[in-house]
């Protein structure tokens, strides 16, 4: 059983605090630190919830999410945290050390 | 020669049994093919040996059911990935990723997914990151909106 756009869904909304935006065509998902817009991604409206997700676009939205394809892969299987997530984007630079303690409140 | 008339040398210029599979490829019953469009399904005909899309300077984008436009000033390249549901579709100018059964649609969809992007991150721009500020950076040298 691969990964589903339910998958998706939960990791954004329940998992990351990411805030849902809904566009004309797509649904896109925004993770913020106050006002700062962090990373985001979006997928068609047309997608069902059961849809599985090819690997290529996974990869393409760790890339927007600022974190390798596997981090991705696993944080929507369930098996990488928030936390982890988030250090993997203090170690690269992408929030600094204040950001990831506001992240993590 | 006006502007028009430089359109229509380039579309009487390509090969006609390009010419109507492109504009198949396109248009739809409800959607009418505006002039410029044709560059477009050239290109899309043209990646049918290579999977990249070449989308020329001078092509007008336009979202749907919106007023919005935006004029290509810069050549770019659309990836086409064939896989199991269609085709994906990717560039070097966003993270944005488009899937759609064939390889007009997933052109289309792309164009104006790129342009609903950058219309995005102009209307986030006080808030964005320096990553997502260099992609819209990136963007705004391919694309110009028209006001």
């Amino acid at each position: 059983m691969g990964i589903s756009v339910s998958d998706l869904i939960r990791l954004a909304e329940t998992v990351l605090g990411c805030e849902r935006e809904k566009g004309t065509d797509h649904v896109r998902y925004v993770l913020r630190i106050e006002k700062k817009i962090i990373g985001r991604f979006k997928f068609s409206h047309s997608w069902r919830k059961n849809q599985q997700i090819d690997g290529y676009i996974l990869g393409m939205q760790a890339k927007s999410m600022h974190c390798s394809p596997q981090t991705w892969k696993m944080l929507l299987e369930g098996k990488m945290t928030r936390a982890d997530y988030f250090g993997e984007l203090l170690a690269h630079g992408v929030i600094t050390p204040e950001e990831y303690a506001q992240l993590m409140k | 020669m006006s502007k028009d008339g430089e359109r229509f040398q380039k579309i009487i210029a390509m090969p006609a049994h390009n010419f109507f599979y492109a504009v198949a490829l396109v248009s739809s019953e409800t959607t009418p093919l505006p002039i410029e469009n044709i560059t477009v399904a050239d290109g899309i005909v043209r990646s049918e040996s290579s999977n990249s899309c070449t989308i020329r300077e001078g092509v007008l984008l336009s979202l749907p059911g919106s007023s919005v436009h935006a004029n290509v000033v810069r050549a770019f390249s659309i990836q086409l990935l064939p896989t199991d549901d269609g085709y994906l579709a990717t560039s070097f100018l966003s993270d944005i990723c488009e899937l759609e059964l064939t390889r007009g649609n997933v052109v289309r969809k792309y164009l104006s997914s790129l342009l609903d992007e950058l219309l995005w991150l102009r209307e986030n721009e006080e808030n964005l990151s320096d990553i997502l500020m260099k992609e819209l950076k990136r963007i705004e040298e391919y694309l110009v909106i028209l006001q």
